[in-house]
C-alpha cells in the first residue's frame, strides 16, 4: 500500500472493513453463467430425449446398409446396460447387440467346421463392429482374420491343412506354385495356346477342304483362311464377371476342329449326290462332359444305318427295296444282313479315320490302352479342363482358386497377357494362372489398390449357409415400428 | 498457483502415470483386431479414469465449502492435482475415445473439454506472469473490490484541496490587486480543470478517452497548470491533485490486470458444468446401449 495518501493510521478511512463480505461483480458472473449453462445444458440433453433423437448418442455414423433404421437403437441394441456388464472381467465379451440380433436379417454361415474360436472373435459384432464410420461392414480389418491365421489351429489338434498368413505382403505363394504343393494343369487335352494366339493368324478351312486334307486331295489350292484370335474368343467372362466360363468343344472348338465324316465309294452312285452332299455336310457330334467315346460311335452307326435304308442304292437295291414310315413317323427297322455288314465296314472305317488321323480326336486327345489287353481299343482320357483336385481340401473344383475371389471384370483394363503367360505356353500341363507377386504388384498399401484379406476371401462359408426366413416388416427396417 | 519446485513430485507423478496409460494403450491397441473402442473392456476403463479425475478436478470449487474437513488435505494440494491429474485426464479421455471424435454429442464433449484444458491452460499461464507485474509495476495495489471505494475517497479528497486552494484567498489581500486577480483567474481556471477533467477521471467510471488516462497528457496538463502565473501559493495542492490522477491510472491498470487474471474463470467454471452435465449423458447412453 504504497501510495502517499494512504497510511496505516488512517486505513478505516480508505478502506470499508467488511468488504469481504460484499458480493464480488466476477464471482457473481461466474455464478451466474455457471448455473445458466447447467439449465442449458440440461435442457438441450433433456429436448432430445424428449425429440427422440437418438443419432446424438452416436460413438459414430452407422454403416450405409443401415442407415434406414439408424434412429431405432432398439433394432440392435436388445440388451439393456449389456455394455456396463462388459466392465467386469468376468464379462469382457458382454454385447448389447448379440447374435440373434444381426441373425434377423444376415444369414452368417459358420467359416470352417474345425475352427478354433478365439477369444474376442465368437460373436457378429466382434468383427463386425458398427459406429466407426466404416461403409461396408463386411470390410473387416485384417487382423481380425491374422488373428487366426498367423497361427492357425485346429480343433482336433491336428496340423492345419492352409499356410499361415499374417497380411497381404506375406501371404505365401499360390498353391499351384508352391514348391510343396507344385503340379501341372490336369487338363489331358493338347493345347497349344502360343500357336492359338499367333500375330498372324490361325488357319480356319472349312469342313469340307480338311476332309479334303486328311485324303491327301489337293482339290485345287484351298482357300486360306486365317483370323487372328484372342483370348476373349474362347474365353468369356460368367453373367457375374467373376470368373471365366468352362470351355465347351461345341462353343469354342467346333467352328475349326470339326469331326467331318465321309462316306467313302459311294461318292459316286447315281442320284445320291444331294444326300452324300447331306450326309457329309453334318459333322459328328462331339461327346459332352461325361460322355465317352462309345456316343461317337453310336453316333457313326446310326446314321449310316438311316443313310443305307433311306438309299438302298448303295446296296445296289432298288429304290422301293426297303417298305418306307411316313414322313414323321420315327419307326426304326430292323437291318438286314446286307446292311449290317455295310454299315459295319462304313463305321468302323469312319471312326478309325476320326479317331487316329491328323487333325482327329488324337490330334487333341490323349488315348490310354491297356497292356493287358491289346485287342481293346484304346480309351480317350477324360478332358479335365474344368477340373482340378485339390488333395490336401479333399476335393475337387472348377476353379483354380476355390478359397479366393477374383473379378475378372474388375481387371477388365489389362490386357489378358500381363497375368497370364498365353502368347509362350505351348503345352497343356502350363499352369497360366499367374503368381502372386503379380498380384502384390498392384494389391499393396504403397500403390493404393486394396489388399486386404476381405477384398478376396469370404470368411461365411455360403455352401454351409442354412435357410433364411425373413421375419421382419417394412415398418421395422425403417425404424419406424 | 505459481508452478514452482513443489509441483516436480506431482510433475513426475503425471508423466509416469501418462507413460504407463499411454503404453499400455499402445501395445492393447496394436494387439487387438479391430483396435479398441470406448465400449471395450479397455476403453471403458479408461473412460471412467478419465470422468473419475474430471470430477476430481471439478471437485475443487466444493473444497471452500468445507472448511473444516483438514482431512481431505490442504487446498494447495487440491489445486496442484486439480492442474496436473487435469492434464492428465485429456490424456485417458484421448485413449478411451481410440482417438476418434464420434458423433454429435461426443463431438460436443471434445469441444468443451478442450476449451476448458486451453482456459485452464491459458489461466495457470496468466497465473505465472501477472501477479509479479501487478506487485512490481502497480506499487500503491489495493484490494480490488475497493477500488470503487477508493475512488469516492479520492474524489472527496481532490475535493477538499480544490476547497482549501480557494480559501487561501485571504492571504493574497498584501497583495497588489494586479497579481490578485491574475492568482483569481488561475484558481478559476485550476478549478475549472478540476472539475472537467480531474474529478470524473477519479470516479469509478470514467472516461477512457479523458487527457488524465494517458501519462504524457496528463503531465502536460498539469506541467502547463503550474506555469499559470498566481497559482504559486497552492502549488503543493495542483501537485498533489497530480498524484492522485496517477494513483487513479495505477488503479485502472490494477483493474485491467485484474481481469485478465480472473477472467477466464467466466470461460472455464461454466463449462466445466457444462462439461459434467454431457459427461454424465454420455455415459448413461453408452452403458444403456
Amino acid at each position: 500500500m504504497s501510495s502517499a495518501f494512504r497510511d496505516p493510521k488512517s486505513l478505516p478511512e480508505w478502506f470499508e472493513l467488511d468488504y469481504y463480505e460484499r458480493p464480488r461483480p466476477l464471482r457473481r458472473r461466474r455464478r451466474i453463467l455457471g448455473w445458466g449453462l447447467l439449465f442449458a445444458t440440461t435442457a438441450v440433453v433433456g429436448l432430445a430425449v424428449w425429440w427422440g433423437n437418438r443419432r446424438i448418442y452416436q460413438g459414430g455414423p452407422v454403416s450405409e446398409a443401415h442407415r434406414m433404421f439408424n434412429n431405432d437403437c432398439g433394432s440392435c441394441h436388445t440388451q439393456a446396460f449389456e455394455t456396463a456388464m462388459r466392465l467386469l472381467p468376468t464379462h469382457p465379451a458382454a454385447r448389447s447387440v448379440p447374435d440373434e440380433a444381426c441373425q434377423q436379417c444376415h444369414r452368417g454361415a459358420p467359416h470352417h467346421e474345425q475352427q478354433v474360436a478365439r477369444p474376442g472373435s465368437e460373436q457378429c459384432a466382434d468383427c463386425h463392429a458398427e459406429h466407426l464410420g466404416r461403409p461396408v461392414l463386411a470390410r473387416v480389418p485384417d487382423r481380425h482374420c491374422s488373428g487366426c491365421h498367423e497361427d492357425l489351429k485346429r480343433k482336433d489338434g491336428k496340423p492345419s491343412e492352409f499356410v499361415n498368413v499374417a497380411d497381404f505382403r506375406r501371404h505365401p505363394e499360390f498353391t499351384w506354385f508352391r514348391e510343396q504343393t507344385r503340379r501341372p494343369d490336369p487338363g489331358t487335352i493338347k493345347f497349344n495356346h502360343a500357336v492359338h494366339l499367333d500375330e498372324k493368324g490361325v488357319f480356319m478351312p472349312d469342313s469340307r477342304q480338311l476332309a479334303a486334307l486328311w485324303e491327301g486331295k489337293s482339290g485345287g489350292e484351298p482357300t486360306r483362311l486365317k483370323r487372328v484370335l484372342n483370348c476373349r474368343d474362347c474365353h468369356e467372362p460368367d453373367d457375374a464377371g467373376m470368373a471365366m466360363k468352362p470351355i465347351s468343344f461345341e462353343q469354342h472348338c467346333k467352328q475349326c476342329h470339326g469331326l467331318p465324316i465321309r462316306l467313302g465309294d459311294v461318292a459316286n452312285a447315281p442320284g445320291l449326290q444331294a444326300a452324300i452332299r447331306r450326309f457329309e455336310g453334318q459333322p459328328v457330334s462331339h461327346p459332352r462332359p461325361g460322355q465317352s467315346q462309345a456316343v461317337v460311335r453310336a453316333e457313326l452307326r446310326d446314321r449310316f444305318t438311316s443313310f443305307v435304308q433311306e438309299h438302298p442304292q448303295v446296296l445296289g437295291q432298288g429304290p422301293g427295296a426297303r417298305e418306307r414310315p411316313f414322313p414323321g413317323w420315327d419307326r426304326s427297322l430292323a437291318s438286314t444282313r446286307q446292311e449290317h455288314e455295310w454299315v459295319n465296314d462304313r463305321a468302323t472305317n469312319a471312326w478309325r479315320v476320326l479317331l487316329h488321323s491328323p487333325g482327329g480326336c488324337v490330334y487333341c486327345h490323349q488315348l490310354v490302352a491297356d497292356p493287358g489287353k491289346p485287342d481293346v481299343e484304346p480309351t480317350v482320357l477324360p478332358a479335365r479342363i474344368n477340373q482340378r483336385d485339390f488333395p490336401r481340401l479333399g476335393g475337387t473344383s472348377s476353379r483354380w482358386l476355390p478359397h479366393g475371389q477374383f473379378g475378372h471384370d474388375s481387371h477388365r483394363m489389362l490386357d489378358c497377357t500381363e497375368c497370364h503367360a498365353a502368347r509362350t505356353s505351348r503345352l497343356t500341363s502350363d499352369v497360366l494362372l499367374p503368381g502372386i507377386e503379380s498380384c502384390q504388384k498392384c494389391h499393396n498399401p504403397s500403390v493404393g489398390a486394396r489388399s486386404d484379406c476381405v477384398e478376396c476371401h469370404r470368411y461365411h462359408d455360403r455352401a454351409q449357409e442354412r435357410e433364411f426366413v425373413g421375419r421382419r416388416t417394412v415398418a421395422e427396417c425403417l425404424g419406424s415400428k | 498457483m505459481i508452478i514452482d519446485s513443489t509441483h516436480k513430485r506431482w510433475i513426475a507423478l503425471t508423466l509416469l502415470l501418462a507413460f504407463l496409460s499411454g503404453g499400455a494403450f499402445a501395445w492393447l491397441y496394436a494387439t487387438t483386431p479391430g483396435g479398441l473402442t470406448g465400449g471395450s473392456f479397455v476403453g471403458l476403463w479408461y473412460g471412467i479414469a478419465g470422468s473419475v479425475l474430471m470430477i476430481f478436478a471439478g471437485a475443487l470449487s466444493g473444497l471452500r465449502r468445507v472448511p473444516s474437513w483438514w482431512w481431505i488435505g490442504s487446498r494447495q494440494a487440491w489445486l496442484r492435482g486439480h492442474i496436473w491429474l487435469g492434464l492428465l485426464s485429456v490424456l485417458l479421455i484421448l485413449c478411451h475415445s481410440g482417438f476418434r471424435v464420434g458423433g454429435p454429442l461426443t463431438l460436443a464433449l471434445w469441444i468443451v473439454l478442450g476449451l476448458v484444458i486451453v482456459t485452464g491452460i491459458l489461466g495457470l499461464v496468466l497465473q505465472q506472469v501477472l501477479p509479479r507485474q501487478i506487485t512490481t509495476s502497480i506499487p500503491c495495489e489495493a484490494p480490488y473490490e475497493q477500488i470503487p471505494h477508493l475512488c469516492n475517497r479520492m474524489r472527496l479528497y481532490g475535493d477538499g484541496l480544490i476547497g482549501k486552494v480557494f480559501k487561501n484567498e485571504g492571504k493574497d489581500e498584501a497583495m497588489s490587486i494586479m497579481l490578485s486577480q491574475m492568482g483569481q483567474g488561475a484558481k478559476l481556471q485550476l478549478q475549472g480543470f478540476y472539475y472537467d477533467e480531474v474529478r470524473p477521471f477519479l470516479a469509478e467510471d470514467y472516461d477512457r478517452k479523458s487527457k488524465m488516462a494517458n501519462a504524457a497528457l496528463a503531465d502536460a496538463a498539469f506541467t502547463r497548470l503550474l506555469a499559470l502565473p498566481g497559482l504559486a501559493t497552492v502549488k503543493q495542492h495542483v501537485e498533489e491533485l497530480r498524484l492522485l490522477c496517477d494513483e487513479r491510472r495505477l488503479l485502472i491498470q490494477q483493474e485491467r490486470l485484474h481481469g485478465w487474471l480472473h477472467g477466464w474463470l467466466l470461460v472455464h467454471i461454466p463449462l466445466s458444468v457444462a462439461l459434467l452435465v454431457l459427461t454424465v449423458a454420455h455415459v448413461v447412453t453408452a452403458l444403456y446401449y
